[in-house]
């Protein structure tokens, strides 16, 4: 199956859409069919272009124009908005981890 | 969501470890930039709990980082069920048996990450060099970075190879040594 993956640009405020509902979009299958399978929108999408389509994603910051002062945590909720979850598995978290480490490749201490 | 816990960042994680379930806990000291850490012995290693109870035991017969946060956070929960858990038997097993990535789903591949990232807490909170060494090996940064592209950040370019230009079979290795340390590092509480 060859996914036209930049047919759609669904908006970041769309985040609530069911992401079966996406993929029948992507692929024109039947959201029942797909929702009834019990398949995620993720599982079909085997590489790359996600970033295009996937409706949690965040804008990627760009290191070299991060304010380095703020900590990390306050970076990360400079990304994501307040009030979201920040506990292990949460994207929260996951994006905190990264500019941990990446802080660290910009200070010249990542081994 | 658990309201407790994301109020005093504190955070009880399940690790399904040889069929057997085990608590940590993981936290952010609210008192440091929300430094990541995990709750450690007196020796430096990682606390493996039987149940909350011993949880409960512990940090409040303890003089702990972020001490008054960690007290208030285990006297005000009420949901004692764990905020997430990792099973760790099947994670070793998928990327085992996995061929190569695209084998592995969304879920397996955030998992994976999660834990790597779990790794990396304990690695820096103790300042523990031959673990930081794997965890910013080049192939476990280059397949948590590709995550990253692949399901979090919304790139303006695509990335049309992602995660499938992680050589598997090298990572598979660099990933057994950083486990491998890791689980050197964990203490089974008793009462």
């Amino acid at each position: 199956m060859v996914l036209q993956v930049d047919l759609v640009t669904p908006d970041p405020s769309d985040a609530a859409w069911p992401k079966w509902v996406g993929h029948a979009i992507l692929t024109g299958a039947s959201a029942i069919d797909l929702y009834s399978a019990g398949k995620d929108f993720a599982d079909y999408i085997s590489k790359g272009g996600r970033g295009n389509i996937w409706p949690d994603a965040y804008p990627r910051p760009n290191p070299a124009d991060i304010d380095w002062s703020l900590s990390d945590s306050q970076l990360t909720t400079g990304v994501t908005g307040g009030g979201a979850p920040g506990g292990p598995g949460s994207d929260w978290n996951k994006i905190k981890k990264w500019f941990r480490d990446t802080r660290r490749k910009i200070n010249g201490n990542f081994k | 969501m658990n309201e407790i816990s994301e109020k005093y960042k504190k955070y009880i994680v399940e690790l399904k470890l040889n069929g057997e379930d085990k608590l940590i806990v993981s936290g952010m000291d609210i008192s440091n930039e929300d430094k990541d850490f995990l709750l450690l012995d007196k020796d430096g290693k990682v606390l493996l709990f039987n149940d909350f109870s011993q949880i409960e035991e512990y940090i409040l017969n303890e003089e702990l980082l972020d001490n008054n946060n960690m007290q208030g956070w285990v006297k005000e929960l009420k949901n004692k069920k764990p905020y997430i858990s990792y099973n760790i038997d099947n994670i070793l097993n998928a990327i085992e048996e996995a061929k190569d990535l695209r084998e592995l789903n969304k879920d397996m591949l955030s998992q994976i990450v999660d834990f790597i990232n779990i790794i990396g807490d304990y690695a820096y909170q103790i300042n523990k060099e031959d673990l930081i060494v794997l965890y910013e090996h080049q192939l476990i940064d280059q397949f948590k970075e590709l995550f990253m592209d692949d399901f979090i950040w919304k790139l303006e370019v695509s990335n049309e190879a992602g995660l499938n230009t992680v050589p598997w079979e090298s990572f598979r290795t660099a990933f057994e040594k950083l486990y491998n340390l890791f689980k050197q590092c964990f203490f089974h509480y008793k009462n």
